[in-house]
């Protein structure tokens, strides 16, 4: 009892001796005694300096300080330490997963110059991030288990902070756009939902069908191909890569027209070619109508067109219309790709097509890489005669493979219709 | 990051000083222009004054005709940083052994 004594004055009188040598070398340590310390309740001070003076002034009355003051002191220095490293860290830009209104997580990327590090944040604390160093463990661990509540797919959102890494130099600039553009990639690759997160591209009608400007499209194949439609206008629409920080390069400046061209490719299968210059598509259980290239005139089937538009549109020549309902829609007389045979004597290839009205196979040369026109196709019954050197290769070839499956199987035994 | 806002009366003298922590400056300038872009600068010599500045220098210097703009911008200010505050609770599958599927 005696020693416990002896250490608690010795600790007073240690504290005394110090604070009396503050108030001459700290003015805002004689402030605070003065006009702060008894009056403002220490659990309201939320500034570390102020309440280590509270701690030095108590240790000097009492010897000790109690657990609250312990706990809020450890507190305050733990947000201090904090800030100090949040000052250090120039911030390179801010990812968020969402699903629908509702963001789900926020992860920020820094960069401390002294130390080149590159740190991650997922957490804040008084809206001041929690660094940690960053690695790709960490953030596959984070984000491969998020999931949706309420759909079945999540969506992310990306903003580079281009003013903020401004100041450094190009080679590191450099270096963290690869950072940011590489974590987007493993971002969505690592989580099933954000991959499910693609808009269905659907054929243009009338009026461009709507999207959303979130969700990104896929354009092309490949995660490069991923795009967000940003702007909507009457004339004009802008997609801006998914995942990569958009630029005056990789942004995609379209027309209306050219946007309804690359809905039209990438959401109806071309089925057919017809001699009647049109050409044959289908989407779901749709058929679509478009003038093939070598046609011109044909105004109203530039785009792809419904076949129930077409027919009622009044702007179509009376004449290509009877063809389509009389050879297309009854007589079904058009040529469906089924097969592609190389050719081992030559670079050439040989082209089947069956005629989907009679079911029967025909057959074509490619020349010189260059695709024969509709014209040349001829009954594959022709072949052993006219071309008794391909003749062979055409039976082993066939009797490889399942004879005359239409080209693309598993895709096209789906496609099934009538008109 | 660490911003000082200042707001000073057109008196000159300070109606608010204080300091906020916000992801970026990039992250407080999208705010602020979206925020004054529906308002029209004042061109008047007294006028409200709104500074904003961080260690890295001042990113926001504005002027406001009336008090009523400055407590807009002061209001938005603070209920987007509440905002910002606010606690994420994310969805997380426990199942840790699923394979992740080939769509694309």
């Amino acid at each position: 009892m005696k020693s416990y004594l002896t250490i608690r004055n010795s600790i007073k009188l240690f504290h005394r001796i110090k604070n009396f040598v503050s108030q001459f070398l700290d003015p805002d340590f004689s402030a605070f005694k003065k006009f702060e310390f008894k009056a403002v309740p220490t659990d309201q001070l939320n500034d570390l300096r102020k309440l280590r003076y509270v701690r030095d002034l108590k240790l000097a009355e009492s010897g000790f300080i109690n657990t609250a003051l312990k706990e809020q002191l450890a507190l305050l220095k733990s947000k201090d330490q904090l800030f100090q490293k949040d000052r250090n860290i120039t911030p390179i830009g801010r990812i968020s997963i969402h699903e629908n209104e509702n963001k789900l997580m926020k992860l920020l990327l820094g960069y401390h110059r002294v130390e080149n590090r590159t740190y991650i944040s997922f957490t804040h604390v008084n809206n001041c991030p929690v660094w940690r160093n960053y690695s790709i463990s960490l953030l596959k661990e984070r984000v491969q288990h998020l999931y949706p509540s309420r759909s079945d797919h999540l969506f992310m959102k990306h903003r580079y902070f281009q003013r903020d890494v401004d100041h450094l130099d190009m080679q590191t600039k450099n270096r963290l756009l690869h950072l940011f553009n590489d974590t987007l990639s493993n971002i969505y690759s690592y989580n099933r939902h954000l991959q499910n997160g693609i808009q269905t591209l659907g054929p243009p009608g009338d009026k461009l069908p709507k999207f959303s400007k979130t969700l990104p499209i896929q354009v092309e194949q490949g995660l490069e191909g991923l795009f967000v439609p940003a702007t909507l206008g009457k004339n004009v629409v802008v997609l801006v890569p998914y995942l990569k920080v958009a630029n005056e390069k990789n942004r995609l400046y379209l027309s209306v027209g050219e946007f309804r061209t690359l809905l039209g490719q990438k959401s109806i299968t071309f089925l057919a070619e017809t001699k009647y210059g049109v050409s044959l598509g289908i989407h779901g259980n749709r058929l679509f109508l478009k003038a093939t290239d070598s046609v011109e005139g044909i105004d109203v089937l530039k785009q792809w067109t419904l076949l129930d538009d077409f027919l009622e549109s009044k702007n179509v020549p009376k004449r290509l219309k009877y063809e389509v309902v009389k050879n297309l829609i009854e007589k079904k007389d058009y040529l469906i790709d089924v097969d592609k045979i190389p050719l081992r004597q030559t670079n050439d290839t040989l082209l089947l097509k069956k005629h989907y009205g009679s079911g029967k196979t025909y057959f074509a040369l490619t020349k010189n890489g260059k695709k024969p026109e509709l014209k040349e196709y001829r009954p594959i019954a022709n072949l052993k005669s006219k071309h008794p050197e391909y003749y062979r290769g055409y039976r082993e070839y066939m009797n490889r493979t399942n004879p005359l499956e239409p080209l693309g199987t598993k895709e096209k035994r789906r496609i099934k219709f009538s008109i | 990051m660490l911003f000082e806002i200042t707001i000073l009366d057109t008196t000159g003298r300070p109606l608010l000083r204080d300091a906020f922590l916000m992801d970026s400056i990039t992250t407080l300038l999208d705010f602020t222009s979206e925020i004054l872009q529906p308002w029209s600068e004042s061109a008047e010599q007294q006028a409200y004054e709104l500074f904003i500045h961080s260690e890295k220098g001042r990113h926001v210097f504005y002027h406001f005709d009336s008090l009523e703009g400055v407590m807009l911008f002061k209001n938005a200010l603070y209920e987007h940083l509440i905002e910002l505050n606010e606690t994420l609770r994310p969805n997380i599958e426990n199942a840790k052994d699923f394979t992740l599927s080939n769509k694309p």
